[in-house]
């Protein structure tokens, strides 16, 4: 067993009851957390019930699962003897919402073959749903909007009927979001609104819709991720013998990133543990998942200041350089009194200092690095030209830090995706880590080009980007790049001129494209183009069966990586769910929906083939979100756009991406929903003051976007650069101003923080 | 052979009990034919079983037999009597059964024919709101409302009572809302056997519930019970309770009566089975033959089935010996096709190297997803191994033939207002016309199919030579045939469907040229299509309805894929020398051992039946659960442990030489798999260490 440092050696001392860990980024949290959870299931194994009893571990993502599963495994097995995966089990809230409902699906109301509902499908169900009632209702919205500042009201009302739909979806999304939170049907609300005698249009759009969205899932037959959790709470409320069984199975609960914990989540883990044995382990600091959802980062605050729990504080971390958790600690530091920020933002971050570890710890923290404010006062900087300084950075460090590992953090996706385009213009390695698992993307994509070629099999354009992208990738992805003597360019220009489709994949007698004397191809690359005739045929062939087993067809010959041939077989499956809810469609509109998965606008559930997450590698540089990034670090971080518009602090000249500026009085339409509707349920309707939770909304996005920082700024080892830039309407009098952290960050570095 | 016998020297009813394997239905058979050498008429002898394919034994000794006449020997389930029954005595008991105009005919539905009909009840009070207590679609309220009036009858309870049983059993510390979903349940289940009564529709549940109300006329269970002389009842732990009393009943009335019971069984509980009134039984009869040992299993699976069982905590048994063989492998793979690969590759290593025979293996699993069997078979095909399996259903427009014959039809029936996409006409004209590949047949949908003119279709000629030329002349005329048969179709009356299609398959589709031509599989398809076509008329029209709207009907559902071809396996399928790929309960019931058994994604949480659902409920819809009742999570709990035991022995037993387990980590739809199964083996892992087996 490697060592543990003592901080970490209490937290493992845990024999019975309630106990808070609140640990500081890079505290060894996940470390301690498996080796806690091999001790206890090493316990249930003496008592030889490891079979019928088992540690619950929670977790936050799927990642964070695969990670816990093994470490935990390799713990049990190699320093304990015992057999990996038994006597626990690691679940995100929802997958374990999933095991309680499918052990009795009927208490929760569902027949057995229930089917969860991906995004798509959701998404559909709502944009019907609130198209249909724009169409009844639009002129309702108009009291909610404002026309002053238009020059032509007319094309102003054009626009918002269009975009009525989109702020009809948002109110919807709310409020369901909030009622299966809640455990709220959609009939108990409407029973309660009528009865407060509150008939406010935002909270009737919102139960309109809820209505309308749970039947359609009920047709289908189906639930979304978020009734899975009101479904098992469900189930184990209406049972209480079936609560106390999954009590006794699960004698330890353990949950991680408890800062992050939803109120549905602290509701289900409660009655599970049953007020017994619940070790919740978190960083207050990193609570970033808050804006969003329903998490609420005090909910691991107040358990751990509860009579009776166990307090353990993981404060030491070796981690980040010295100057790095200066610089964090004065974050925390700082926004507990700035002047520059309203009182409301003092709490944003909890008084938690990282302690750098002591002397002949194992883990000593690395010599200080280079940390740079890439900001100067009455700078200007637009996007274009941060992301130019950043390549250059990049191109002028990367060759030199051959063995170094090196982030660029982004506030998000969109950004990312401009700073993967330059990198890729520039010639650097990247990976990237936006949105779904690039093996989804890359899987689905595939198959979509395949589907595409079965829809059209007549055009040579989809039929070259057929072997572009698909086969020749494919079947020489074993030779390295200088290897490959023949791009598949020449060949995919060829295809592509070809005019009849059919002359080479089913040429009838003497027309074989292949073998017309004008071609100009050399006979290694006929042979090849043989091989992909006869696939193209085998898929063609293949066409007439039903989606599902034309993917799984196509999937045999393309894959060979264990976890994208079970995407695909997932992907399979889904498919078929779509053909039969659309008995109409056809491979055109098959194509369209992989499209859909392809290019990431669903979650779905990816198959992650690495068991421990994602590892950096060095010298290529990766690009992820800063909420993807939380739970990973690099030698060097790059922290972008740390402007007034992604980290803003409650000022008036702050703008906020959920105030719409055609909506009047900068209200937030989904934050004046929520208190709407909680006005309702809690049976105080006098409560709601229009634009109070619009404000509060704005402190509150404020406060995460400040931990989201602190995140970000605790990712990097040695160095540390942080950037910003005007905004994309800086033309348009619309400027981005820096960041007041950012500013104040760098007050302290030029200041005390360098010198000290 | 280890076998006890109590009771009379000479006893006219025997009750014979033991294990799968032991020889009950042997000693059944040669009773049989002992009966048979005593010139006992074989019309006066009666085999009752609880399904069809429990019936094969029989079949297959009275064929091999020679004794000629033989065949006679009646072979029957309780459904197979009843429906005789309702049609014979139609006239007599229909107005007493209350359905109006009994001087007409009486129609029977099928499962799928009897959901179509409710569909319209469910679908009104969906609608209205009255099933938002439940997240249940609902073709699945139809199914569970269907079924739940089979349950009542088959238990001889009154269908008023379902949702007052299910609403005690619900117990009223949970949510009421239930109640009312109930409730609903009750008033469509109402609707529907009013519009049943009303029409003649005989359903499952009603072809019981009329042959109960026979049961009680004193002429008809004369005429009944004076039928046979000797009768054997197989398994009667599958049967129901209402079998039971009927069995209990006869019993004296006859000559002969032999009754065979299995241990650990009690399969069909789903569908009724009521296993300890078949145990019950004994008392009925003069005498009991206990045969206590299997003959089949080697003695590895034997210590498997007592490990099970130890596991189980079955009384009075201990673990097997740790130095004795258990006779089970297992591999653990992080993913689904990992897992499918090992299976296909050990069926490969068995047939290859140790030249077992395909038939002598199966491969079964909780569920059996169309992507799992496709993929499967594509697996063993690839391994020159062929694969049969046997799903109760399969939807008929997954069927690339029936989609060319219903697409085919549709162009001949513009009356019915639907116009087949560009895509599928492309692939009916690459179904009927071989030489048109994939890619001309696109060209010809796209060049020839007009959905917006009368014609539809335009002749060859018509097109430019140049497209002429490259959908090739060869097919333009198979093209022109064809079209022109349709045409001809068009210009006469619209013909019933299912004669639509005969036609279409003799005069056209089969002849040289043409798709269907010499393919005996696309025969077998044509013939489910035109069987199915027909059974959707006869149960649910006049015999003077509109063939045009018939036709219409049909071809809508079958579109939106809600009518399944009525699949029963051919004896030639039986025979063929195939691995065996079914869900597991569905092996079981085909009851034919084989040497090696396969159990695929043994982690899954379905290997686990669950008896609660949310409109339905096999044990407190039965006769034995006492109304009033709460179903307690206990019993919800300790009932599934008791199936899972029951599933796993009846398995074990049915296996001569070895299981080999299939371990996924992550299942098919990516969750992580830990179901109870596992644990059973867990414990047998750790007093039987396997240093052999691992991970992927």
């Amino acid at each position: 067993m490697s060592t543990l440092r003592p901080s970490q050696q209490a937290v493992i001392d845990y024999d019975a009851g309630q106990m808070g860990v609140s640990a500081v980024p890079g505290a060894g949290k996940t470390h301690t957390l498996s080796h806690l959870a091999a001790r206890l299931v090493e316990r249930l194994t003496e008592a030889g019930v490891a079979e019928e009893q088992e540690v619950l571990i929670v977790t936050l993502t799927n990642s964070a699962v695969n990670s816990f599963r093994s470490r935990i495994g390799k713990i049990v097995q190699q320093e304990r003897g015992l057999l990996p995966y038994v006597g626990y089990r690691v679940r995100t809230l929802h997958s374990l919402a999933h095991d309680i409902v499918r052990m009795r699906p009927a208490l929760a109301g569902l027949a057995e073959g229930f089917d969860i509902v991906d995004d798509r499908t959701t998404g559909t169900i709502m944009r019907d749903l609130s198209e249909s009632w724009v169409r009844n209702h639009v002129d309702d919205l108009f009291d909610y909007l404002t026309l002053d500042f238009a020059d032509d009201p007319e094309q102003l009302r054009w626009k918002i009927r269009k975009e009525a739909p989109e702020i009809v979806e948002e109110i919807a999304a709310e409020v369901i979001r909030m009622a299966k939170n809640n455990q709220w049907e959609p009939e108990e609300i409407r029973a309660r609104m009528e009865q407060a005698g509150a008939d406010w249009l935002l909270a009737r759009i919102g139960i309109d819709l809820y209505e309308g969205y749970q039947r359609s899932l009920a047709y289908r037959g189906s639930v979304d991720f978020d009734d899975l959790v009101r479904l098992a709470m469900r189930a184990l409320k209406a049972d209480h013998a079936f609560l106390t069984r999954l009590q006794e199975r699960w004698p330890y609960i353990l949950e991680d990133e408890a800062q992050d914990s939803s109120k549905a989540q602290n509701e289900l883990l409660e009655l599970l543990s049953g007020g017994r044995n619940w070790v919740r382990v978190g960083d207050p600091n990193q609570a970033i998942f808050t804006t969003f959802t329903t998490a609420d980062a005090n909910l691991l605050r107040n358990f751990i200041k509860q009579p009776g729990v166990l307090d353990r504080p993981l404060k030491e971390s070796g981690r980040s350089s010295s100057a790095i958790i200066a610089l964090a600690n004065y974050l925390v530091e700082w926004s507990s009194r700035a002047e520059a920020l309203p009182e409301q933002l003092h709490f944003a971050l909890a008084k938690q200092y990282i302690v750098p570890t002591a002397p002949g710890d194992e883990q000593q923290n690395p010599e200080d690095g280079q940390i740079y404010v890439d900001w100067k006062p009455g700078e200007n900087r637009t996007p274009e030209a941060e992301i130019d300084r950043l390549v250059k950075s990049l191109k002028g460090w990367l060759p030199d830090h051959t063995d170094w590992t090196v982030a660029v953090l982004v506030p998000e996706n969109s950004r990312g995706f401009k700073v993967a385009e330059a990198l890729r213009e520039a010639g650097i390695a990247y990976e990237e880590l936006l949105r779904s698992t690039s093996a989804t993307r890359s899987a689905a994509g595939l198959i979509q080009i395949v589907f595409d070629f079965l829809a059209e099999p007549t055009s040579s354009r989809v039929l070259s980007t057929l072997y572009a992208e698909v086969w020749y990738p494919r079947t020489h992805r074993h030779e390295a790049a200088d290897e490959q003597e023949h791009s598949p360019d020449q060949v995919a220009l060829e295809l592509r001129n070809l005019k009849n489709t059919e002359d080479f994949l089913w040429p009838g007698p003497g027309g074989d494209w292949l073998d017309h004397p004008d071609n100009v191809l050399e006979p290694e690359e006929i042979a090849r183009l043989r091989d992909f005739r006869e696939a193209a045929r085998r898929w063609l062939t293949a066409s007439i069966l039903p989606a599902d087993q034309v993917i799984l067809t196509i999937s045999q010959e393309l894959f060979t990586v264990a976890s994208d041939l079970a995407l695909a077989h997932k992907i399979a499956l889904v498919m078929r769910g779509i053909a039969q809810n659309n008995p109409d469609y056809r491979l055109a509109d098959l194509a369209r929906e992989l499209r859909l998965i392809a290019s990431n606008e669903r979650r779905f559930l990816g198959f992650d083939d690495s068991s421990s997450g994602y590892e950096p590698r060095k010298s290529v540089v990766t690009i992820a979100t800063m909420h993807a990034a939380k739970g990973l670090e690099w030698d060097r971080v790059y922290l972008m756009a740390l402007n007034n518009y992604g980290f803003p602090s409650a000022q008036p000249t702050d703008s906020y991406r959920s105030e719409r500026y055609y909506v009047r009085d900068s209200l937030n339409l989904s934050a004046e929903v929520h208190a709407q509707i909680m006005a309702i349920m809690h049976g105080q309707p006098d409560t709601y003051v229009e634009g109070e939770a619009s404000r509060q909304a704005r402190y509150d996005t404020a406060a995460e976007r400040l931990r989201l920082m602190y995140v970000g700024i605790t990712r990097a080892r040695r160095d540390l650069i942080l950037m910003w830039n005007m905004g994309r309407f800086w033309n348009e009098g619309r400027q981005n101003q820096p960041a007041a952290a950012l500013v104040a960050l760098y007050n302290y570095w030029i200041g005390e923080g360098r010198h000290g | 052979m280890t076998e006890t016998y109590t009771g009379e020297a000479n006893p006219r009813s025997m009750f014979v009990e033991g294990p799968f394997g032991a020889g009950k239905t042997t000693f059944a058979l040669e009773t049989l034919f002992a009966w048979l050498d005593a010139r006992i008429p074989p019309e006066r002898i009666l085999v009752l079983v609880p399904q069809r394919t429990l019936a094969r034994r029989y079949q297959l000794a009275l064929r091999d037999s020679r004794r000629g006449p033989a065949g006679m020997v009646e072979l029957r389930t309780l459904g197979g009597l009843a429906k005789d029954a309702c049609t014979l005595y139609w006239p007599f008991i229909a107005k007493a059964a209350g359905f109006s105009r009994p001087e007409l005919e009486p129609q029977f539905l099928t499962i799928e024919t009897s959901q179509y009909e409710i569909a319209r009840f469910v679908n009104t009070a969906v609608e209205r709101g009255e099933f938002d207590a439940i997240s249940v679609s609902p073709q699945q309220i139809a199914r569970e409302i269907i079924d739940s009036l089979g349950k009542a009858a088959i238990n001889e309870l009154d269908y008023r009572s379902i949702p007052e049983r299910l609403g005690a059993a619900w117990g009223p510390d949970r949510p009421r809302n239930r109640l009312l979903a109930y409730a609903a349940a009750g008033r469509v289940a109402d609707a529907y056997r009013t519009y049943c009564l009303e029409y003649r529709l005989l359903d499952y549940a009603l072809q019981i519930e009329m042959f109960i109300l026979l049961l009680r006329q004193p002429r008809f269970r004369e005429q009944f019970f004076g039928r046979h002389s000797h009768l054997i009842v197989e398994h009667v732990e599958e049967e129901s309770s209402l079998t039971h009393r009927l069995v209990r009943e006869w019993i004296p009335t006859l000559q002969g009566a032999l009754l065979t019971y299995e241990w650990d069984g009690g399969h069909r509980f789903v569908l009724g089975a009521d296993a300890e009134g078949g145990s019950r039984l004994r008392e009925a009869c003069n005498g009991v033959l206990t045969l206590d040992r299997s003959f089949f299993n080697q003695p590895g699976v034997l210590n498997l089935h007592r490990e099970v069982a130890c596991s189980f905590r079955r009384p009075d048994v201990e673990p097997v010996p740790t130095d004795e063989d258990i006779a089970f492998s297992y591999r653990h793979s992080g993913f689904f096709p990992e897992m499918l690969d090992w299976v296909a590759g050990e069926v490969e290593r068995l047939v290859e190297q140790e030249s077992v025979p395909p038939t002598e293996i199966a491969i079964l699993a909780p569920y059996l997803s169309d992507a799992l069997l496709f993929s499967l078979g594509d697996k063993l095909r690839q391994r020159g191994i062929e694969s049969l399996s046997h799903r109760p259903s399969r939807a008929l427009q997954d069927e690339p033939d029936a989609r060319t014959l219903l697409t085919l039809a549709a162009l001949a029936h513009p009356g019915w207002g639907y116009r087949p996409p560009a895509d599928d006409v492309a692939d009916a004209l690459h179904g009927a016309i071989p030489v048109l590949d994939p890619i001309r047949a696109r060209l010809a949908s796209k060049v020839l199919y007009h959905p917006r003119l009368e014609d539809l279709l335009t002749p060859f000629d018509r097109v430019n030579p140049q497209m002429q030329s490259r959908m090739t002349y060869v097919a333009g005329q198979a093209y022109d045939r064809l079209r022109e048969w349709l045409m001809e179709y068009r210009a006469g009356e619209p013909a019933l469907l299912d004669h639509f299609f005969s036609r279409l398959f003799g005069e056209v589709l089969s002849k040289a040229g043409f798709g269907f031509h010499d393919r005996p599989e696309a025969g077998r398809v044509t013939a489910e299509l035109i069987e199915s076509a027909q059974k959707f008329r006869q149960a649910l029209y006049e015999t003077d309805a509109d063939p045009l709207e018939v036709g219409r009907e049909y071809h809508r559902i079958v579109r939106q894929g809600l009518l399944s071809a009525l699949y029963v396996a051919s004896w030639r399928d039986e025979l063929r020398d195939a691995v065996f790929v079914a869900p597991a309960y569905t092996f079981l019931m085909r009851n034919r051992p084989v040497r090696y058994q396969f159990w695929l994604d043994a982690g899954s949480i379905g290997w686990w039946e669950r008896l609660e659902q949310p409109l339905t409920h096999p044990y407190v819809l039965s006769r034995t659960w006492p109304a009033g009742q709460v179903w307690t999570d206990a019993d919800e709990f300790y009932r599934q442990e008791e199936m899972l035991y029951r599933l796993m022995s009846g398995l074990i037993r049915r296996c001569r030489e070895r299981i080999y387990l299939g371990i996924s980590d992550l299942g098919e739809q990516g969750f992580e798999q830990r179901g109870p199964m596992l644990r059973v083996f867990q414990q047998i892992l750790r007093r039987h260490p396997q240093p052999g087996s691992g991970e992927n």
